[in-house]
């Protein structure tokens, strides 16, 4: 009995059971980091970051600890101080170590600290231990065990910075709602929202798999590349993940991709997807709801937004991909506002192929649907005056409707954008898309709220306001 | 005589009853500022169904009713001229003139080491430069020099049963470059070629 027992305060003093607190942040240096090194700390507790740095602030290589499940760590070099209190040790290597990340939650002297659990494998104390304060990663999967995406928890945050970078990311621990795992590029300072080139790139090299390949769930990642990997850019397994001011360009399958079962609420903002060999954007999830907000897919040799079921695209531009500027599936909650579709080249290439599907749930209005390889709009009845109006559907090589009627207050008239061979899709001065927008009115309410057709908000609507008066896209 | 005067209402019916496709399609171009379809090319509409794409005509590369002439399906869409401001060649074979720089094109194609440039001798397609750009698929010559470029080799697994739209389900990785194609491999089930 007391053997048993004894074998259960083992196993529950394992680190097996163990996690880092909830407010540890990583950090990540593509090309200069070091898996070894320690590479997180404590937001709550820390003196002194030792991360965001190419070399260890301290390496040793005779950590130990007295016994099975002690927390104390002892060096006879010694070398630790009081400002590395917060601040991640890697221990690597060495007898009865469990390799991994421990915070260091107090210092008694040069010699001695604690973590905030034990790094033995529960047969003895360690000895001869390889271990690191400081200094950022080099990758998340490492080659050893208990790598930095093993120890990711709800709640934490990895700051990528830009430099050469070319790993199959797979991230499978999930976050929580209130509490999400954050993945976030910076530039040269953390923070510093890096727009263009100089977001970090995930450049796979024409290697196998995923740029990034996130199974976990409740993510939130932002200012990142994914490119030439065979598989996607960016890779969606859980439900509810977040990306923002992301680019996913010229990879071997899909650009953004929520996949096989029920993913729901992925929204994509601000995102850029490019040159894919398959869809832009992909989302087809059972009960997904794609929702696509402020993004650009063009180029690709698919469909630029694939979305399956509960639609919701709102400013987004979808042009000259090899398939459907929209392709939605069998989902009766589709609402796409103020986009564009324009270019599209295919035989079978439609502006909005919105399936057969009838429910009142559709809204698709304030749209620019021109220049597509065959018809401007597709779909099943349309029964409320709201479903289908005020959309721009222009020079469409087919018919400009298949199964849809004309909304009461489209039209057909050259949207002119500005420079749409260089991607400029704001409306130029006359274009009749100007001003000819839901709504004209809001029942109630008094003034004029007429927007334009299209993304661009930002030119002078027919309220008369220009400038600051429209959206600021 | 009677017979004279049907052939005649026969003639006069077809001269004057413009098929749908013709008439749509010349409406199109007007309206969008194109010239008006030729006298070739209303026959060709009227016979085939689609026109021979035009030169330079690039807002798509292909459409419902105008494609190259070497089009056969979704797949292999046939040869076109490269254009500025125009970067998705996917399933096309291109015209890039000899020495050119191409910066972020697509020249994606449906199987592995498939030809994507035009290489007439003197001409098109050699010392070419691609940065950024997606060369899945295509075969890749000593001559070029390719920067920051996805040259994997995939095999995509689907169908073409409608001719005019490739529906692609599965993908099989085969190398990261046409050179390190395996010398003897299997192609997956339903490989399309």
């Amino acid at each position: 009995m007391r053997a048993a027992w004894l074998l259960s305060l083992a196993l529950w003093a394992s680190p097996v059971w163990a996690a880092l607190p909830a407010t540890t942040v990583f950090e990540v240096h593509p090309a200069n980091g070091n898996d070894t090194f320690g590479a997180c700390y404590d937001t709550a507790t820390v003196v002194t970051d030792y991360t965001n740095q190419d070399t260890a602030q301290l390496t040793l290589t005779d950590c130990a600890t007295s016994g099975a499940g002690v927390t104390t760590v002892t060096s006879v070099t010694g070398g630790f101080t009081a400002a590395m209190v917060g601040n991640c040790i890697r221990i690597d290597s060495g007898t009865n170590v469990t390799a991994g990340f421990y915070m260091i939650t107090s210092r008694t002297d040069t010699n001695t600290i604690a973590v905030d659990r034990a790094p033995d494998n529960a047969v003895g104390g360690i000895s001869g231990g390889a271990c690191k304060v400081g200094g950022a990663a080099k990758t998340f999967e490492s080659a050893t065990t208990n790598d930095l995406s093993d120890a990711l928890v709800a709640g934490a945050k990895v700051w990528i910075k830009n430099e050469a970078m070319n790993e199959a990311v797979t991230s499978t621990i999930s976050g929580t709602g209130g509490s999400p795992i954050i993945l976030e590029g910076y530039n040269t300072t953390r923070g510093d929202a890096p727009t263009g080139a100089t977001r970090p790139t995930n450049d796979r090299a024409a290697g196998a798999g995923d740029a990034w390949n996130i199974s976990g769930s409740q993510y939130l990642v932002r200012y990142l590349i994914g490119k030439s990997a065979a598989g996607d850019g960016f890779d969606s397994g859980g439900q509810n993940i977040a990306y923002e001011y992301c680019r996913a360009t010229a990879n071997g399958a899909d650009g953004f991709v929520s996949g096989d079962n029920d993913r729901s609420n992925s929204p994509w903002f601000y995102l850029e997807s490019d040159l894919n060999t398959s869809d832009g954007f992909q989302e087809t999830g059972g009960a997904a709801q794609g929702r696509a907000i402020w993004s650009y897919s063009h180029d690709n040799t698919a469909v630029g937004f694939n979305l399956a079921t509960h639609v919701n695209i709102f400013g987004v531009i979808s042009e000259s991909n090899a398939s459907h500027g929209t392709l939605n599936g069998s989902g009766s909650q589709h609402i796409i506002l103020n986009s564009v579709f324009d270019g599209n080249t295919g035989v079978n290439t439609d502006g909005i192929n919105r399936g057969t599907n009838t429910g009142l749930g559709t809204v698709i209005a304030n749209n620019i649907v021109s220049n597509n390889g065959d018809d401007g709009l597709v779909g099943g009845t349309i029964v409320a005056e709201f479903q289908i109006n005020f959309n721009d559907v222009y020079n469409n090589t087919g018919a400009a409707y298949t199964g849809f009627v004309a909304g009461a207050n489209d039209i057909t008239t050259d949207p002119s954008f500005t420079d749409r061979a260089n991607g400029d899709f704001t409306l130029a001065s006359g274009s009749g898309a100007l001003g000819a927008g839901l709504p004209q009115s809001i029942p109630g309410a008094t003034g004029d709220y007429q927007w334009n057709i299209g993304v661009d908000q930002d030119d002078v609507c027919a309220g008369g306001t220009g400038g600051a008066g429209g959206w600021g896209f | 005589m009677p017979i004279l005067i049907l052939c005649l209402v026969l003639w006069s019916a077809t001269a004057w009853a413009e098929p749908a496709e013709v008439a749509h399609e010349r409406a199109r171009l007007v309206s969008s500022g194109k010239p008006d379809l030729t006298a070739k090319e209303v026959d060709d509409l009227t016979m085939r169904g689609w026109r021979n794409r035009r030169p330079g005509e690039h807002t798509p590369l292909i459409g419902r009713t105008f494609r190259p002439s070497d089009y056969v399906n979704d797949a292999h869409r046939g040869t076109v001229d490269f254009v500025s401001g125009w970067r998705n060649y996917s399933y096309h074979l291109v015209q890039i003139p000899s020495g050119s720089t191409v910066l972020e094109v697509n020249l994606s194609q449906i199987a592995p080491d498939t030809e994507c440039v035009d290489r007439t001798p003197g001409i098109y397609g050699h010392n070419l430069t691609f940065q950024d750009s997606n060369l899945v698929n295509c075969k890749v010559y000593p001559d070029w020099t390719v920067i920051g470029s996805n040259t994997a080799q995939i095999d995509h697994i689907g169908n073409l049963d409608d001719p005019d739209q490739v529906v692609v389900e599965d993908a099989v990785y085969v190398a990261d470059h046409p050179s390190r194609i395996p010398p003897v491999r299997v192609k997956p089930p339903k490989a399309l070629e």
